[in-house]
């Protein structure tokens, strides 16, 4: 498909989702692509009066198994807790006394915030609301914290500099430290390798996981073996510096400054094995769907994109106002009400242009479609009719006539070329 | 058979008349006699593609999305389909100017002369009709009115969509400049060891950005720049960079925290190239125009370039700075203005210098280029992204 800057759907794209989109000026959004009448319609969730200069967006998780709770972290100590449980939605605040929150995991009734520099606080949910949070210190810095969806108690951390590699904490003992990665050897200098584990994903299970690096490597850790990395891509001459990165299965997806977004096989590292299309700015965030099969992507571009993970095909994309800094992705449960209830609120905070541009553009294609036919020779019909040789006659010369006119074009086309 | 030639020829005469009536309203005629009977069929040609493409854009505007290599083509083929259909006489053949066919030259000319004359005179004529109605000129199509629409385009501020984008533009990293917190202070810089002309086009810089501050760079990295310029307490940082003795790129820095543009600088005319004096060229503190940047990446970066200026433009001086942006190329003239004895009319004397700017990339913070986020960079895909009628400011 040819790139523009216009907001597509893709014909193909017919499966049900929902996204959560979490900007740079802290708006929280909720798109909703499945819908026939307004996929492109965004609303809102959170009051746009009281946005800040510190209330961007740095995480977004799901807080559970359902995905009905959505953790969002922001540039301020403070910590919103959306949940959908209801046909509405639900929010309350939780605050720490640490900011930027770089991730969010929540275990049990234990919210698990990263920060920025370097901690990683656990606060009981249900507990008074002035409890101090309990602290973990991972190093002097943090890039991401993200949680393993299989066994929830897990998490791992990465950062800037070798003191905050990679690391893998147990929350159900305590938070004790069970995995510290080990950086490469030193190079043919015998000079050290440097460290910037931007983001990690978990492969499937606790103890595989994937590290992706602004100095541009993606490497695979396996706990069990040993500390340092299984497989290892690296792109020295090609200078990639990755942002972000999500894991499923064989495949790991990662996205670079530059607006370059890449899927690796881990069983082969050697080069990417896809290459997804259509970014003008830097990828800030990744969110697989379930199923694998469909890769959102938050882009600095103010574009949110979902591509097919396997064709590579450019599905769905949407401008979305302003810098898209976190996203997540999610099956769309298709109770009417609701989604009544959320066209409405998207058809109002809908483009007036763009709705007419829409309309325009369905009305158009049906009409070009339609003439296409109409001029179409009714070949069948009179063969099997059997009217009389007269109308076989006319289709005949009907036919003819068309042929000629094709050689005419074809010859103006030439003369046109030439 | 001449006269039904001639019959013929007319119509594609008075089709070219009536679809670009507004651009010879500057031109002269075309005197060129000779070239009147050779260029008949292309006219004709071009004016019923003309014709069809208006029509279309009439019709909606997503049909642009075809390849456009091909739509001449294809909107030929279109119309040959419909005339099919009528009848096939009307399929159309190149048409012959019949005064072409002539031998005696003296005669053909004057033939053809006084054909241009009866053009001319209907045409004026039915622009006369057309003022008489009222009816606004076709504003015919140049690749602006043909560009692909955005749609991160900005056309209202004040829209109630636009809510958000208010919201964005209060909190950004230049919202302190339009609160006029603060007054710009511009540190000038270059590549290591600059030639002549670079240098000179610094020092120009530095007299149209008031407040500015020309240093050569001694080999320091742009990182350390940027830092000792912080200290400094300096607002924005240009590095103007050379390759070829000739000054082809601008990296403007904002600080403290970005963003970072880099700019491909062309056509550089320095004041000494457009004959005038740099003496000419006041204090004052200049106006400046940002025009014709409309999408959501061109109001970022016009409030960049806006921010390297003083906010409070001395109208005495008369002096007024202009980033033109056309096509994504961003035109700067600097000139200053006279107005004659009544006050009623104004004169612009350019003052120099002028120069090009291309964006390449726009990234956020202050420079990194190997681990910076880029919010706006085509660099590696321009044969996929870039395209005749798609503009990015």
């Amino acid at each position: 498909m040819k790139w523009t800057t216009a907001n597509i759907k893709h014909v193909n794209y017919t499966a049900k989702h929902e996204l959560y989109v979490g900007t740079h000026t802290g708006s929280f959004k909720h798109l909703v692509p499945a819908s026939d009448k307004t996929p492109y319609g965004q609303n809102n969730l959170s009051d746009l009066c009281t946005l800040g200069k510190d209330s961007r967006i740095t995480s977004l998780a799901f807080g559970n198994d359902d995905q009905t709770e959505i953790l969002l972290g922001r540039a301020k100590d403070a910590v919103e807790i959306h949940s959908f449980i209801e046909k509405g939605h639900s929010r309350k605040t939780v605050s720490l006394n640490a900011s930027p929150i770089v991730g969010l995991a929540r275990y049990n009734d234990t919210l698990i915030a990263g920060i920025g520099n370097g901690q990683i606080q656990s606060l009981k949910l249900g507990a008074s609301d002035e409890s101090e949070p309990m602290v973990i210190t991972t190093g002097n810095q943090m890039d991401h914290l993200r949680q393993c969806t299989q066994v929830r108690s897990i998490v791992a951390t990465g950062g800037k500099e070798r003191q905050n590699n990679l690391k893998v904490y147990d929350l159900s003992s305590d938070g004790k430290q069970i995995f510290t990665s080990k950086n490469l050897p030193n190079d043919y200098l015998q000079l050290e390798v440097p460290v910037w584990d931007s983001d990690i994903g978990f492969v499937d299970g606790p103890s595989v996981l994937a590290t992706c690096s602004r100095t541009g490597y993606v490497r695979i850790y396996d706990t069990r073996m040993q500390r340092r990395p299984v497989t290892c891509f690296a792109s020295e001459e090609h200078g990639m510096s990755f942002t972000t990165l999500v894991a499923k299965g064989n495949f790991v997806y990662t996205g670079t400054t530059m607006g370059a977004l890449k899927a690796f096989d881990t069983r082969r590292m050697k080069t990417h094995v896809h290459t997804y299309k259509g970014f003008t700015g830097g990828i800030s965030d990744l969110h697989l769907d379930t199923s694998g099969r469909f890769l959102s992507s938050a882009s600095l571009d103010r574009y949110v994109r979902i591509h097919d993970s396997e064709t590579t095909v450019l599905l769905y994309q949407c401008y979305v106002k302003s810098k898209a800094t976190k996203i997540l992705i999610r099956q769309f449960e298709n109770e009417p009400g609701v989604l009544e209830e959320i066209e409405e609120a998207a058809e109002l905070q809908l483009d007036r242009n763009e709705s007419e541009d829409k309309s325009v553009n369905a009305t158009f294609v049906d009409s070009e479609y339609e003439h296409m036919f109409d001029q179409m020779p009714t070949v069948g019909d009179s063969d099997e009719s059997e009217e009389g040789s007269s109308d076989i006659k006319h289709s005949k010369a009907n036919l003819k006539r068309n042929s000629l006119g094709q050689s005419l074009k074809i010859k103006k086309k030439k003369v046109a070329n030439s | 058979m001449i006269k039904i030639k001639r019959k013929t020829a007319p119509p594609p005469v008075e089709q070219d008349s009536d679809s670009d009536s507004s651009f010879d309203e500057e031109e002269p005629q075309d005197l060129d006699i000779q070239e009147g009977p050779v260029t008949d069929s292309s006219d004709e040609e071009a004016a019923s593609s003309s014709k069809k493409q208006l029509k279309k854009g009439e019709a909606g505007e997503d049909f642009k999305g075809e390849d456009e290599e091909d739509d001449d083509d294809e909107e030929d083929d279109d119309d040959e389909e419909e005339d099919d259909d009528d009848d096939d006489k009307k399929t159309r053949i190149p048409v012959l100017n019949p005064l072409s066919l002539m031998r005696n030259k003296e005669q053909r000319l004057a033939l053809y002369k006084k054909m241009k004359k009866e053009k001319h005179k209907k045409k004026m004529q039915e622009r006369r009709a057309r003022r008489k109605a009222g009816v606004p000129a076709n504003p015919g199509h140049t690749i602006e009115s043909l560009r692909e629409k955005d749609q991160t385009e900005v056309a209202n501020l004040n829209d109630s969509d636009n809510e958000e984008l208010q919201k964005e533009l209060e909190m950004d990293d230049f919202s302190s400049y339009f609160e006029r917190s603060y007054e710009p202070k511009v540190l000038i810089t270059f590549a290591d060891n600059p030639v002549t002309k670079t240098r000179k086009f610094g020092l120009e810089l530095s007299r149209i950005f008031p407040n500015a501050l020309v240093k050569i760079r001694n080999k320091s990295s742009v990182k350390k720049i940027c830092k000792s310029a912080e200290r400094e307490e300096f607002t924005d940082v240009v590095i103007v960079n050379e390759d070829r003795r000739k000054p082809n790129g601008l990296l403007v820095i904002h600080l403290p925290n970005g963003p970072t543009a880099h700019f491909k600088l062309s056509n550089v005319k320095l004041t000494s190239d457009i004959k005038r004096d740099h003496k000419e060229i006041t204090k004052h503190r200049p106006e400046v125009i940002l025009t014709n940047f409309t999408t959501r990446l061109g109001l970022t970066v016009g409030r960049m370039l806006g921010a390297l200026f003083h906010h409070d433009p001395e109208f005495r001086g008369r002096r007024a700075v202009t980033f033109h942006n056309q096509r994504d190329y961003i035109f700067f003239r600097h000139h200053r203005y006279e107005f004659t004895k009544e006050g009623k009319r104004v004169k612009l004397r350019e003052l120099g210098p002028r120069f090009t700017l291309k964006l390449r990339s726009l990234q956020e913070g202050t420079f990194d280029s190997k681990t910076g986020d880029y919010a706006w960079i085509i660099s590696n895909k321009r044969h996929a992204m870039e395209s005749r009628r798609r503009f990015f400011l």
